[in-house]
């Protein structure tokens, strides 16, 4: 994929999330200069702030079924933490759809690769493959990095319920 | 595969421009739930401060009280765990923490 491409995919996940989050009753921005941050996410009434990282990847079909893909995370980024801390969510991109997100606080993350060892230490980097079980959209569907069910992360926007405005 | 686990504790720590924020390290969050189970472990903590030279002068002296309410522990069972060191992944410092132990703190915790 050129770089061209990456830069449009990228963009275009972070369309997808920010969607999400509006669907939710939730105000959302994209902050002015990059820094890290793609997306300050914010409860209108009460203040609460999230700092959301959004990271995409287009996945590739499995023969066998399902389909996987790939996400990699800066490691110093990982292990820092701040307040308000980083919330992942990776968008996936197949077959002309997207899969549900995978959503995941920046402490959660940390203590899988440290403590259940998923993802793998390359260049500075934590690099994820999740394994998708299922097509998108069916029922059913489960999510693996190695051998660790990730399944519970699948579109896990339970911290912010939807707000009625 | 996991990582081996390392000895002592380990917090790590994300300096920012009102304060720093405080963490038990993965690997020894899931060795005091091993050790002690059903410490009540903190998240994080926040201690925010007005300016640079107030983080210079208070931080250290306030660690050692970081790490009992990071851990919810006594003195007397983080020192059985082994050293303390507070970590800064984004400048790769670490910092040793000096316990003031008291043995006769009662142990409970």
């Amino acid at each position: 994929m050129s770089q061209l491409q990456t830069l449009y995919t990228g963009r275009a996940g972070q369309a997808f999330v920010m969607a999400e989050f509006a669907i939710r009753g939730y105000n959302v921005a994209v902050p002015e200069i990059d820094r890290g941050d793609d997306l300050f996410v914010v409860h209108d009434t009460s203040g609460a702030f999230w700092r959301v990282q959004v990271k995409t990847a287009n996945a590739k079909v499995l023969a066998k079924g399902g389909f996987r893909a790939q996400f990699r995370v800066r490691l110093s980024q990982l292990q820092t933490p701040y307040t308000p801390d980083l919330t992942y969510v990776f968008a996936t991109r197949v077959a002309g759809r997207w899969a549900d997100c995978v959503v995941i606080p920046r402490d959660k993350l940390y203590a899988l690769h440290s403590v259940d060892g998923v993802g793998t230490l390359a260049g500075g980097y934590v690099v994820l493959g999740l394994s998708y079980r299922a097509a998108v959209g069916q029922a059913g569907a489960s999510l693996e990095s190695g051998t660790t069910d990730l399944s519970p992360l699948l579109g896990d926007f339970s911290w912010w319920p939807a707000i009625a405005h | 595969m996991a990582a081996p686990a390392p000895t002592g504790i380990i917090i790590v720590a994300g300096e920012q421009a009102d304060g720093t924020t405080y963490q038990l390290h993965p690997l020894s969050r899931a060795r005091i739930e091993a050790r002690f189970p059903g410490t009540r472990l903190l998240r994080s903590l926040f201690v925010g401060l007005d300016t640079q030279t107030d983080y210079t002068d208070m931080h250290g002296p306030m660690w050692e009280q970081i790490v009992l309410l990071l851990t919810g522990l006594t003195l007397a069972r983080v020192h059985e765990l082994g050293d303390v060191v507070i970590r800064f992944p984004a400048s790769g410092r670490e910092v040793a923490v000096p316990l003031d132990l008291h043995l006769d703190t009662p142990a409970a915790g």
